[in-house]
């Protein structure tokens, strides 16, 4: 083949390969607002990025990715952290074992990405690069958007100046530890991708102005940046909680795209990113296991016998990972590290005593049915088996109801003001530094504005033929998973080790949806989207610097300035709540409300940046150097 | 653009085995503390030590431990002083070092990390400590000064 030959044969391709461009493009980002809204999450993550532990329960993971990617499925050697005996290890057959598979598995690659690159290159400055790159493509994006190149000159110059300010600072990476690096990175994409879904799925329902407003307060006003890095399941479950509600949306609207051609297909894929999520934490899986069909099938237009003979298939082929998974540690299909624990309760940590309770139930299913039934004896356990999880489900959901109504006091320390509360205390019990859902994200409040809503609703007369919309069917999806959510961790809050309320996540993009959806927030946010901007870069440049003041003349620890904080955001969730109840959209009332909401996004954006760089700087440690440079000159207490 | 990129590119090859002469990421370079000499003039010691309840509603009490300010008559190389405060009655003693080098000026202001008690812990109204500021240099240890203090609780 000549030169030519094959440069004309590149040219035939060229279609071809910009259509597959094009399909990956849509698949993953919808649309050019959707990159800019991912490359922006991507550089904000990664200014926050520290490479250390920020929590005991990562170092399972990390372990567990190592020995995955040494070709053992069971923890060999603590190459992380204390041992291999760290929360959320479980032990079979002498033998200890990771959980969250789902993620280590995704993160194998990554490893060998990383070790080849630590092999050719220094790694901090490979990153960093990488860092660069993103800012690049992100300044790019801006400058498709803007008139006049100013921002594409401007900000290619800028981002030279940040690669060159990061080199010159830099200090090596440890290149041993590219199995916590990889897992940061896994983590701190799939958490790239809630604000960019969130858009999605807003754009469709409504505008893709109030899409983009929306990923601004998922991303700035909610604890998302912080947990984004960090090696838990929390981020994961936020993406797919909203990933679950596009689909869903999709699956009720007529099909308009040029990849998936059919509703029924995003009906299916809600349900096989259930399946898939099982993988990481098989408990919430479970409780979104309930709430999508209880959603989904009432609303849906076609439920033939075949139509859901499909989805159960492909549900059910979207388990077999974790299936499989559970098969090889501990030799039952559901029983996956964690699921089925000592007390009966879903995610206690006392993850050793399983193997007793799951075991057995599947004897005294096969045993108690003995005589006639005895050829089904098998099918029986299995069944009994099967159910056992949705008994522990149901049980945790009544003791959050109970909880509701014994601890009042408890739920007011975990939803609204943390304070001295004992419970959110640290480990060693002194430092108040576990803040409730509120004070994490002050912005939350304005779901009280579905009060004026509900009070001016009325029901039509009747319900038999009125079929949902689809942005009906989502709001249904998100209160339900939100009412879950809540019951199911109830019993447990506060709690220590939460920091803002990590076990409720889901919470953040469900209740920003949900008050977004009003027509008061909804309304107001679009007309005076510039106010809303400012507000929110007012608060976090200005606002920031007068708190950075306060903490540095009043504070002396670190559980003052968590309360501080919490202080701040209760302060600007007060005015918010009220303006959200008065349900006022139209003119002054309208820019107040924008003022309002800009404020509380920007005080829970100054506690993630003060959270990051100083409160929990993890050593400064930070992937990029300008950043630990930041933090090493701020000392505040 | 594409200039940009490359040379992002190119500076991270660099970066690697492939160009052994260049080192873009370095280790800070081990200091030497504890050399050099100082000598302390002046020492001005608050006695205002305090143990308050956490405010905007923290649990526990924190420490508060003013910071001390001293006079150099002297000061050569990596010297260190540390501030410390001992608490017999509560068992608790805390160091804080500080290491001084050749951009110290001729005073410098010392500060101890705070820490925190639970309420448990805290039963009187005012405990006895001890605050001392010693020195490390090239000549050995020594202590600078040392003054007993009467630490209020303040609710």
């Amino acid at each position: 083949m000549t030169a030519t030959e094959f440069v004309g044969r590149l040219r035939q391709r060229t279609p071809v390969l910009s259509n597959t461009r094009e399909t990956v493009y849509a698949v993953l980002f919808g649309d050019r607002l959707g990159l800019t809204v991912f490359l922006a999450t991507v550089v904000l993550f990664g200014l926050l990025w520290r490479t250390a532990f920020l929590i005991n329960d990562s170092y399972t993971l990390a372990n567990g990715l190592y020995s995955l990617s040494n070709g053992q499925l069971a923890m060999t050697e603590a190459v992380y952290g204390p041992g291999l005996e760290t929360p959320g290890a479980s032990r079979y057959d002498g033998q200890w074992y990771a959980r969250n598979y789902g993620v280590v598995v995704l993160s194998l690659p990554l490893v060998l990405v990383l070790d080849l690159l630590a092999a050719v290159v220094e790694l901090r400055i490979a990153l960093v690069a990488l860092w660069s790159l993103a800012l690049l493509a992100l300044v790019v994006e801006c400058g498709y958007y803007t008139d006049g190149d100013w921002v594409l000159y401007g900000g290619a110059v800028a981002v030279l100046g940040l690669f060159g300010l990061n080199v010159t600072l830099a200090q090596p990476l440890d290149a041993g530890r590219t199995h916590l690096y990889a897992l940061q990175l896994t983590h701190l994409l799939i958490a790239a991708f809630t604000p960019v879904v969130f858009y999605r799925l807003l754009s469709r329902v409504h505008t893709r102005r109030l899409g983009l407003l929306s990923a601004v307060v998922l991303t700035a006003g909610t604890p998302l940046a912080f947990w984004a890095s960090v090696p838990k399941r929390h981020a994961v479950t936020g993406t797919v909680v909203v990933c679950i509600a596009y689909c869903l949306y999709r699956s009720h609207t007529p099909a308009d795209g040029a990849v998936i051609t059919q509703r029924q297909t995003f009906r299916a894929l809600a349900y096989a990113l259930v399946g898939v999520y099982a993988w990481v934490h098989a408990p919430e899986a479970l409780l979104l296991c309930v709430t999508l069909p209880l959603v989904d099938i009432p609303t849906a237009r076609d439920n033939s016998p075949r139509t859901l003979a499909r989805i159960g298939v492909i549900f059910a082929l979207s388990l077999l990972p974790f299936i499989i998974t559970n098969l090889a540690i501990s030799g039952s299909p559901i029983k996956p590290p964690r699921l089925v624990s000592g007390g009966g309760s879903l995610g206690s940590n006392a993850a050793s005593s399983a193997g007793g309770s799951g075991g057995s139930s599947g004897s005294g299913g096969s045993s108690g049915s003995g005589g006639l039934l005895t050829p089904l004896a098998p099918l029986l356990g299995t069944l009994e088996s099967g159910m056992q999880p949705l008994l522990l489900l149901g049980g945790e959901l009544v003791s959050g109801i109970e909880t509701l109504q014994q601890q009042p006091n408890d739920v007011y320390h975990a939803f609204v003001r943390s304070g001295s509360a004992g419970g959110a205390l640290d480990n060693t019990g002194e430092e108040s530094v576990n803040l409730s859902l509120l004070e994490s994200a002050p912005v939350l409040v304005a779901m009280v504005g579905a009060l004026p809503v509900i009070r001016r609703l009325r029901l039509p007369s009747s319900m038999a033929d009125r079929t949902l919309s689809a942005d009906r069917v989502v709001d249904a999806f998100a209160i339900t998973t939100f009412v879950g959510v809540v019951l199911l961790y109830n019993s447990r809050l506060p709690l220590h080790a939460q920091v803002t309320a990590r076990y409720l996540f889901p919470l953040y993009p469900l209740g920003v949806y949900l008050f977004v959806r009003l027509p008061a927030v909804r309304k107001s946010l679009t007309d005076h989207w510039r106010l809303f901007l400012w507000t929110v870069a007012g608060t976090v440049l200005i606002g920031g610097q007068v708190t950075v003041v306060l903490v540095a003349v009043t504070v002396n620890g670190i559980g003052e300035a968590f309360q501080l904080h919490a202080l701040l955001a209760l302060g600007s969730a007060v005015p918010l709540g009220i303006w959200a109840l008065s349900g006022r959209s139209k003119g002054r009332a309208g820019q107040i409300g924008t003022v309002l909401l800009g404020a509380a996004t920007g005080v829970a954006a100054v506690f993630l940046l003060l959270t990051t760089v100083e409160y929990y700087a993890l050593g400064d440690t930070h992937l990029l150097p300008m950043m630990r440079a930041l933090g090493e000159l701020l000392t505040l207490y | 653009m594409t200039s940009v990129v490359a040379i992002i590119l190119g500076v991270t090859l660099l970066s690697g085995p492939l160009f052994p002469g260049v080192t873009l990421a370095t280790e800070p370079e081990p200091v030497a503390l504890e050399t050099g000499n100082v000598t302390v003039s002046a020492v001005e010691l608050s006695e205002d030590v305090t143990l308050e309840k956490g405010s905007y509603g923290a649990a526990s009490y924190y420490l508060d431990t003013p910071p001390v300010r001293v006079q150099f008559a002297n000061r050569t190389g990596r010297p260190t002083l540390i501030y410390e405060l001992t608490i017999e009655e509560l068992g608790y003693t805390r160091t804080t070092n500080h290491f001084l080098d050749d951009s110290t000026g001729d005073t410098y202001t010392l500060t101890l990390a705070s820490d925190t008690f639970t309420d448990g812990e805290i039963e009187r109204e005012q405990y006895n400590g001890t605050v001392t500021v010693s020195k490390r240099d090239g000549s050995g240890h020594g202590v600078v000064a040392m003054r007993n203090v009467t630490i209020s609780v303040v609710e």
